[in-house]
């Protein structure tokens, strides 16, 4: 009966419409925001996009604005659902073209997210990951529009290679006009603003978060007859599968109680099965294979010291999971790393095998000797660090700064686009600019803004979901389900 | 009973007529726009010009009597299958909901759903046609497991009225249906 | 905490995350890029050196040349296939010898391939090449003459691009099956099957078995090595110039584009080069981690 109950919120909400006109609506929320998550990357696709974007907006509804999000459908889920409190999303059907990433075409993505952002009167559009095209787009139309956007960038891009300069020549497109832009880490905001050629005044580090509640230490899980090194990363070159397939054999021969763990699947797995069959360490080291999210805490707690390989990594949260858990933190001084733990917390070592041997060793010998902190100390000085309600302040205040700004006009928009971006590609997408607004004027003589219907907001100040959490929730399983049904519908 | 101006999500004006039978018995009818005849004629001289200039080309006078034959048989067909005059909805408590739409040459589609089948009428979201609309659906029961839906009619298909339309219908029907349950 | 928050107390910026600093989350301290570095590790070209490695494209240039110039001899009558044959059989027990005498000098740690094994392969090869020869003539017989010079105009250029130079190895499987495509098409224009036979011995000689000769004599005698650059793309130009005059003269052109301009554009060009690295980049894996699969 979930329905019912959402639906005599509608009736409340028409009401109000009828009586107030619809910009009272908007201009009595001072200080909160209509946000627009908008990412080719979310759930059901696992990942810490995926993650980030879901835990942002859970903090954003607490705080009292309005999110909704925009991704592509995955398979059969298309159409518009509702997560726990309220959290609307937009599974639109855009074609997807390689990676979860849709094909871009600069124009096609206009009418739908125009939709989204006209029905729920956004305020904000907050982009997510640099590798999703329809987040692009959404910038790009979000300016189109005279929206104020907002980026965050969760990935470090190399500078050498022909793929990574044409990415970055798009990415200082895209981020032209942009507002503000958010970066994980002071190493991903010296490389961003380096890739986009931008201003560092509109770039702000607000780094990911780990719930601290999910990842809680259980010494008592520990075999106290062995010492277990933890891995758990998806198993590709760039995570430095290759060495921990030299770190293996290395250590396993030196210390006869050594144990690996290791969880995540990937095309590198054969190089560690390889090391386990050539040295017959069937017994020491455990390749668990892929692991949901609700299973890694179970992993980590086995474990004395976690081990992490990557060759590049803009923040790392698994190294913050592993010291929440307790364990001794053993990484690759690359990227955004070692800003994220204090020294004591992390061994920091060079990516080579000899290096991280070293430091697995010292980490060793330490534990050995009993000197290491416990881990119910280690998580309590992790869980205070990295919490994602402090991210949503943070990133709350960046919303707030960028609703005062102005949007630029067309032509100081077209003016900037060439100035930035060089006088080629300037003046290329400067043209795109023109072309997608008379593509947005054309749509809104079909379409009137006046003629579309606003959306009832679940989430925000005008939020109707404000009943007691339990039966909220059955009511979006039901709302889920139901538009499960209709979206074969129509 | 007719109050409030109501436009389809085009934006075309439609009524919506609410009779009350009885305090069991509500019927809902929305009547869309009558086909007009400039849009009629526009079509027509468009059908009739283009077959001109084909004709101008090609000195075949089939040319000219197909198009006579291609409007006069796609008017037809138009108003005869395309063309809902008005929509219906007959909600009688402890019986169930008839649907009926009415096409402009009079021929009339009927649908009825007992009340047992039925698990409630809600407005739902949806993506069509590179826009995002409400309408107004009926939930129907899956006879094994009470609890679940099977599958969903959506009401008022081709007149498509606005949220507001919708949500009046929508309170009416809630009335009826939770008197009698 | 915020972007654009009053500035706090006069303590030093870290570049900590772990911390909560009384800055702005858009601040950006004296010591943002510090750790950026450019032109890490970058090469600096002498022209010289540069015009050698080239001479290597060059040389590569003018053996398609001498395939050319001995092709339209042949065709021309000029030159009876019996001469050509034997010089070829000269000139191959000559490469063998200095290919085998060049080995010596090397250890070469796997097995060395015995002269029964060469023997063996040269004559399947022969044979199989000669009895086919016929069918070779007639292959393309139907296919009309422009048709057969453009294609082995295109196979011999997909030939050049697709030589490995980087390594002198023997030729990669594309580039030799391109190159023995181009002269069995040629091959089919000749007038008799020994003419064939011969120019398809001959194709073998050059486009196969001579870069593995020159990688020996790269490896090994790098000063001989350039001068039999030179000779080779000196041959190619005085014998396309015997044919030809135009063709000569546009050889030496590309030769000289070649061997010459392109090293001196790309010295020129260096001085722009501007590469930036930081903590950002993929850290390479330097070590042979197979090492630990042997």
């Amino acid at each position: 009966m979930g329905q019912r109950r959402r639906v005599a919120a509608v009736n409340n909400l028409s009401s109000q419409h009828i009586s107030g006109s619809p910009a009272e609506v908007v201009g009595d929320s001072s200080r909160k925001h209509n946000i627009c998550m908008v990412s080719d990357f979310f759930y059901p696709n696992m990942g810490g996009v995926e993650s980030h974007i879901y835990q942002l907006s859970q903090c954003l509804i607490e705080k009292g604005h309005k999110v909704v999000i925009a991704t592509h459908a995955y398979g059969r889920r298309k159409g518009i659902r509702y997560l726990t409190n309220g959290l609307k999303v937009y599974y639109l059907p855009l074609q997807v073209m390689y990676n979860q990433s849709t094909a871009t075409t600069c124009f096609h993505s206009l009418p739908l997210l125009r939709c989204v952002f006209v029905r729920e009167r956004i305020t904000v559009v907050h982009a997510h990951s640099s590798f999703s095209a329809m987040a692009h787009d959404a910038l790009f139309h979000a300016k189109t529009m005279g929206l104020n956007t907002v980026f965050t960038d969760h990935s470090l891009f190399g500078f050498a290679d022909v793929s990574s300069v044409l990415t970055n020549k798009l990415l200082t497109v895209s981020l032209c006009d942009t507002n503000h832009i958010v970066c994980v880490s002071y190493t991903s905001k010296e490389n961003t603003v380096l890739r986009a050629v931008l201003n560092p005044e509109i770039v702000s580090v607000i780094p990911n978060a780990v719930d601290p509640t999910d990842f809680t230490p259980d010494p008592s899980q520990r075999p106290n007859d062995r010492i277990t090194i933890v891995v758990i990363s998806r198993l590709v070159y760039r995570k430095g599968i290759d060495l921990l397939g030299g770190i293996i054999p290395e250590l396993c021969l030196k210390h006869p109680d050594l144990h690996f763990l290791i969880g995540g699947e990937g095309p590198k797995r054969i190089v560690l099965e390889e090391v386990r069959e050539k040295y017959q360490l069937h017994d020491r080291v455990r390749l668990l294979g892929a692991l949901e999210h609700k299973d890694v805490r179970g992993v980590l707690v086995q474990g004395h010291i976690f081990l992490n390989t990557s060759l590049t990594e803009a923040f790392c949260m698994a190294i913050v999971e592993g010291a929440s858990c307790g364990l001794q933190v053993v990484s690759t001084r690359v990227g955004g790393i070692p800003e994220v733990l204090p020294d004591d917390l992390i061994t920091l070592c060079e990516p080579t095998v000899r290096s991280l041997c070293a430091g697995l060793e010292e980490v060793i010998a330490r534990q050995r000797s009993g000197s290491v902190s416990s881990p119910a100390s280690i998580h309590a000085r992790v869980q205070k660090l990295y919490t994602w309600r402090n991210v949503a302040e943070r990133t709350e205040k960046v919303y707030d700064r960028v609703a005062g700004e102005e949007v630029l006009p067309l032509d100081r928009r077209l003016r900037r686009l060439r100035s930035h971006c060089g006088p080629v590609a300037g003046s290329i997408f400067a043209f795109v600019a023109v072309i997608d607004f008379l593509f947005l004027l054309l749509l809104q003589w079909l379409l009137p803004d006046r003629v579309m219907d606003v959306a009832v907001d679940a989430t925000g100040p005008h939020g109707q979901w404000r009943q007691d959490t339990s039966k909220t929730r059955s009511h979006s399983k039901c709302a889920m389900k139901q538009a499960a049904k209709t979206e074969m519908f129509l | 009973m007719e109050d409030e101006a109501f436009t389809d999500i085009n934006g075309k004006a439609i009524s919506l007529d609410c009779q009350s039978h009885s305090s069991f018995c509500r019927e809902f009818t929305v009547n869309s726009q009558k086909v007009s005849v400039g849009k009629v004629i526009a079509y027509t001289c468009c059908v009739w010009l283009l077959a001109y200039a084909v004709f101008f080309f090609t000195q075949n006078t089939a040319v000219l009597s197909s198009a006579i034959v291609i409007t006069l048989v796609g008017m037809m067909l138009y108003i005869h299958f395309v063309k809902v005059d008005h929509e219906s909805l007959l909600v009688i408590g402890s019986m169930g909901i008839q649907v009926s739409s009415s096409f402009a040459s009079g021929r009339e589609t009927t649908t009825f759903i007992e009340m047992n089948k039925i698990k409630d009428i809600v407005i739902n979201e949806a993506i069509y046609m590179h826009r995002i609309i409400y309408y107004l659906c009926v939930l129907l029961k899956d006879p094994l497991e009470p609890d679940a839906v099977s599958s969903v009619v959506p009401l008022f298909q081709s007149s498509k009225p606005r949220l507001n339309c919708l949500v009046k219908v929508y309170k009416s029907c809630q009335e009826i249906i939770s008197k009698c349950q | 905490m915020g972007p654009d928050s009053a500035p706090g107390p006069a303590v030093p910026w870290q570049k900590v995350l772990w911390e909560h600093q009384p800055f702005p989350d858009n601040y950006v301290d004296e010591r943002f890029l510090e750790e950026l570095r450019r032109n890490v590790g970058i090469r600096q070209y002498q022209y010289w050196a540069v015009v050698k490695e080239a001479g290597f494209v060059g040389q590569q240039l003018s053996c398609v040349a001498i395939f050319i110039t001995l092709w339209l001899y042949m065709e021309q009558g000029l030159l009876p296939p019996e001469l050509l044959l034997l010089t070829s059989l000269v000139c191959a027990l000559l490469g063998y010898g200095l290919h085998q005498a060049l080995k010596s000098q090397v250890e070469s740690s796997c097995e060395p391939r015995t002269y029964m094994a060469d023997l063996q392969s040269a004559s399947i090869f022969l044979s199989f090449t000669f009895g086919f020869s016929p069918v070779l003539k007639t292959l393309t017989e139907s296919v009309s003459t422009d048709t057969v010079y453009a294609m082995s105009a295109v196979m011999l250029l997909a030939h050049l691009v697709a030589f490995p130079y980087a390594q002198p190895s023997p030729p990669g499987s594309l580039s030799l099956n391109a190159a023995l495509f181009a002269s069995v098409c040629l091959a089919s224009r000749l007038p008799g099957a020994l003419h064939t036979f011969t120019m398809l011995s001959c194709a073998l000689l050059v486009f196969a078995l001579w870069p593995c000769l020159l990688k020996r004599l790269r490896a090994n005698a790098p000063r001989q090595f350039t001068g039999v650059c030179v000779g080779v793309c000196l041959g190619g130009v005085g014998g396309l110039g015997s044919q030809s005059p135009a063709g000569a003269v546009l050889l030496a052109l590309a030769l000289g584009g070649v061997t010459l301009l392109c090293p001196l554009l790309l010295v020129r060009l260096q001085r722009h080069k501007d590469n930036i690295h930081g903590p950002w980049d993929e850290a390479e894996i330097h070590e042979d981690i197979s090492r630990f699969l042997q």
